[in-house]
């Protein structure tokens, strides 16, 4: 009889010590989110020209990199899946993928509320602002296959090769604002940026909201990564004993389970 | 800087939407993984108590 004590991934001193850091991840997360917030606000000097308005920038730019990043590491494990078809990458892609999404949810949400005041709308079709859509909606497809393909086995491997042909669309959007007229700044960070688009001391304030940001980015990856693992795992010990009689049917208290076919034994 | 703090709201919305986003996934993801963790522990309970169905149909 299958259970979680003699489950293959159960004792592995890797994750053990993987899963010990994350209280630490997380209050390392804490402060530097913590510490960022004071740079932004009483340190980071108030735009001449902008005002105010300026500091979204401060959260806006890491949050737009950390999505370019996740869905790379999403393209990135869709590769590793389609040639090993192991679920350590599926895990990681799909994890990438989500956290991605709802970085570039946020950046459009933050561009938006920036635009307002900054351009007199809340949204215009201009290139950067439409390719990071079509990104968006790219990704929020690729979640929408895994969820409702017929088997999860061909969600898994539909859903790579959409995370790999999306990625295309990341440096569209990064160097649209060099290849169309463009009413969106050009680049502060990256290949493309100039040496002294920033004052020195934005460019220290911007370079630790990455870090901070990222800190979070990679306390989110993980976690919902052991979450599609103990999903995982839970519908393989369904599957493995679905010839057991039960007093009562088993309902599990998060109900979107997916119940593995026959077939599916990745 | 006479407009500056007109745009106030707006940098108050930007931020807080971000947090609050932020906030919510996570604990969503942390809360999720632990109930399914509970899920694995009842299920794994259940097992050791539950016949073998000899009818060859599975039960759901």
């Amino acid at each position: 009889m299958a259970s979680i004590a003699n489950h293959p991934d159960s004792g592995r001193p890797g994750r053990a010590a993987a899963r010990s850091i994350w209280p630490w991840l997380l209050l390392l997360t804490a402060v530097l989110v913590l510490v960022d917030g004071y740079l932004i606000f009483m340190v980071a000097p108030t735009d001449l020209v902008l005002g105010h308005i300026q500091r979204i920038f401060y959260i806006h730019v890491p949050i737009s990199l950390l999505s370019f990043i996740g869905f790379f590491v999403c393209a990135v494990a869709g590769i590793g899946y389609l040639i090993r078809r192991t679920d350590r990458w599926d895990r990681l892609a799909h994890s990438a993928a989500e956290v991605g999404v709802v970085f570039v949810t946020l950046a459009l949400v933050t561009g938006v509320i920036w635009a307002r005041p900054v351009w007199g709308v809340w949204w215009t079709w201009e290139p950067r602002l439409t390719t990071t859509l079509i990104l968006w909606l790219i990704y929020v497809a690729y979640l929408m296959i895994r969820h409702y393909a017929p088997t999860p086995q061909q969600g898994r491997s539909w859903a790579a090769v959409v995370g790999i042909i999306g990625f295309v669309d990341v440096p569209i959007v990064y160097y649209s604002v060099q290849w169309w007229r463009s009413i969106h700044p050009v680049q502060v960070i990256g290949p493309e940026s100039a040496d002294d688009a920033l004052e020195p001391i934005m460019a220290r304030i911007l370079i630790f909201s990455f870090v901070a940001i990222l800190a979070l980015f990679v306390y989110l990856v993980m976690e919902r990564m052991a979450l599609r693992q103990a999903e995982d795992r839970l519908s393989e010990l369904r599957l493995q004993n679905s010839d057991l009689q039960f007093d009562e049917p088993f309902v599990t208290t998060g109900n979107l389970i997916p119940i593995n076919t026959p077939g599916d034994t990745t | 800087m006479g407009d500056a703090p007109q745009n106030l709201p707006f940098l108050f919305a930007a931020f807080a939407v971000v947090w609050l986003v932020f906030f919510a996934y996570t604990a969503y993801v942390s809360w999720k993984r632990q109930a399914i963790q509970r899920d694995l522990v009842d299920f794994s309970e259940e097992l050791r108590g539950a016949p073998r169905n000899t009818s060859g149909s599975g039960n759901s």
